[in-house]
């Protein structure tokens, strides 16, 4: 076996086994990003067959692999919304719903996932991305900065700007809540 | 602000990420406890609605179709690897014990088709167990030119719901038109298109999803919409057996318009689907052969089909899908203001549909003639006719 398929059977080795643990990461990484549990365990899958079939292209010199996973997750997820910013979109219902047993459960999930959405959304492009990288991708901030090309100095002051901000929001918003009442 | 603090509390974030407390990172840091403790908690205000598990069934097909795609490499590769380029690392006894050995094969497997009833110069194929065919039953496609669904795979469960999954790949264009995907247009009433034929498993089957990656319909006055399925699958749960015989399974999609709001549903319709359903099959390939009704000859249904799932009412206004999509969630998600902002450090195109999409790493190149179908046709030209192949053989040898 050459030396560059050597390489491939090692990539490809590794990838199986970052399989188990980012599926789930990504999963919840890309749902943060597109609001749809469906969606996003469908682009977690996705991610793993792209690189898959561009593993030929994957450099390990700079990037780890799962900072490379992110950014297929990324380019995923830009790729979805392009696609539908250039359609008309008539309708979003859906097939069907599995029922949560719980309604109210779930409707108080809902209102939390959207309180966190809008704070999310009030913070600056970069912050908002370190965030989404660091809570919810679970990277550490050496691969969060791989995937944002920044050092992790700059990955930290913006974390620690980004939690600050969204400690204001949130408790902004609390106190608008008590004085409607 | 000091950068020691950025670090201690990256330090906390990513122990809390790793499912340490919070409350042993305070204590990790009593100096900066009174700071750090509102950051962490916003932290964990932050990830908790946010923190689901990925469903199972979602991530056992995403496994599966992931195996499927590495299988497909190895294969690729296997084929790829010449049959006779570990030869001259053996002894030269070993080698030639192997190669008459391998030739004899040969003869005895050439022989035999020429004595079969089929003749020697037809292909032995193996016959189909189970095939599935996409139809429309007429509600509301009436008010559409054309209805395009682009169907990306198929996935099939056997047993009651607990067993593995099986992902089948839909033919690529299934109405050779070379538009994607299929027009449900031309699917109503009894016609039905193949979308895939092979053999899986023979047993019984619980669950038949399909998985839509796109919607389009031209509304009759050339306006263009776009039909977003928010779990991206349509899901039939009825239950069908397979065996040796041919399982005709037509999967029966309907569109709806919901109230005069201008917007369609689609979904499956469970009444008009299954494998005693007649069909016309319509696909290209059948277009040159008699008309094929599809008549159904009780093929495919288990005993007890009729009493399958009795609370649920089998009636198309009901949501089929088992999926995970959820109702009502805000589509605000993600910023899409943000999409065009493509990312400096993207690695060569990885994750862009337009050309990752193409590639088929698991397609061998060297589309050349087999060693052993050379060896045979090699052995055929110096037959007498008549003459069988392993007289040849023998004549060699």
């Amino acid at each position: 076996m050459d030396r560059r398929s050597r390489k491939r059977r090692d990539n490809e080795a590794q990838l199986a086994a970052l399989y188990e643990s980012y599926y789930d990461r990504i999963s919840r990484y890309a749902f943060v990003r597109l609001g749809n549990q469906a969606d996003a365990e469908e682009l977690a899958g996705e991610v793993f067959l792209r690189a898959l079939e561009s593993l030929d292209s994957y450099k390990e010199r700079g990037v780890p692999m799962q900072a490379w996973l992110f950014k297929i997750a990324h380019n995923l997820i830009v790729d979805h919304y392009r696609k539908v910013k250039n359609r008309k979109t008539v309708s979003v219902d859906t097939v069907s719903i599995k029922a949560e047993s719980d309604p109210e459960a779930q409707a108080m999930m809902e209102f939390e996932v959207t309180r966190v959405k809008i704070a999310l959304g009030r913070l600056t492009e970069s912050q908002r991305k370190v965030i989404e990288l660091r809570f919810f991708g679970g990277l550490t901030s050496e691969e969060a900065g791989q995937v944002l090309n920044k050092r992790p100095g700059a990955v930290r002051e913006l974390q620690s700007a980004a939690i600050r901000a969204l400690r204001n929001l949130l408790n902004e918003e609390q106190s608008l809540k008590n004085s409607a009442r | 602000m000091s950068k020691r603090f950025d670090e201690i509390l990256d330090e906390c974030v990513s122990r809390i990420n790793s499912g340490d407390r919070l409350e042993h990172c305070l204590a990790r840091y009593p100096a900066h406890a009174e700071e750090l403790e509102p950051l962490l908690r916003t932290m964990v205000e932050i990830q908790t609605p946010m923190k689901f598990v990925p469903s199972l069934q979602a991530k056992s097909i995403a496994t599966q179709r992931f195996n499927n795609a590495m299988n497909k490499l190895e294969n690729g590769r296997e084929i790829r690897r010449p049959i006779f380029h570990m030869l001259p690392r053996w002894s030269p006894a070993f080698s030639t014990v192997i190669a008459v050995l391998l030739v004899a094969l040969i003869g005895y497997f050439a022989v035999i088709p020429a004595l079969s009833p089929n003749g020697p110069g037809e292909e032995l194929v193996l016959q189909a167990n189970f095939r599935l065919l996409i139809s429309d039953e007429v509600n509301d496609i009436e008010d559409f030119e054309h209805l395009y669904v682009v169907i990306t795979s198929i996935g099939i469960q056997q047993g009651n719901g607990s067993e593995s999954w099986q992902i089948l790949d839909p033919i690529p264009d299934p109405d050779d038109d070379g538009i994607p995907g299929i027009d449900l247009r031309l699917l109503t009433g009894e016609n039905a298109l193949e979308i895939w034929s092979g053999n899986v498993t023979p047993g019984v089957y619980s669950n038949l999803f399909i998985y839509v990656s796109d919607v389009t319909g031209y509304l009759v006055g050339n306006e263009t919409v776009a039909v977003k399925l928010p779990s991206g699958k349509l899901h039939i749960s009825k239950p069908f057996s397979v065996n040796d015989s041919l399982v005709n399974f037509v999967f029966d999609i309907t569109v709806h318009e919901a109230g005069n709001s201008g917007k369609y549903i689609l979904q499956p319709q469970i009444s008009e689907s299954g494998p005693d359903k007649e069909f016309t099959d319509v696909s290209p390939k059948e277009q040159g052969k008699p008309e094929d009704t599809g008549k159904p000859e009780d093929a495919g249904e288990p005993e007890d089909a009729g009493n399958s799932d009795p609370g649920k009412p089998e009636d198309a206004g009901e949501p089929e899908d088992a999926g995970n999509s959820d109702p009502g969630k805000p589509e605000d998600a993600g910023n899409p203001e943000d999409a065009g902002n493509s990312d400096p450090g993207k690695p060569e195109d990885a994750g862009n549909p337009e050309d990752a999409g193409n590639s088929d790493p698991g397609k061998p190149e060297d589309a050349g003639e087999p060693e052993d179908a050379l060896v045979i046709r090699a052995m055929a030209n110096l037959k007498t006719p008549g003459e069988p192949l392993c007289f040849v053989f023998k004549r060699l040898v």
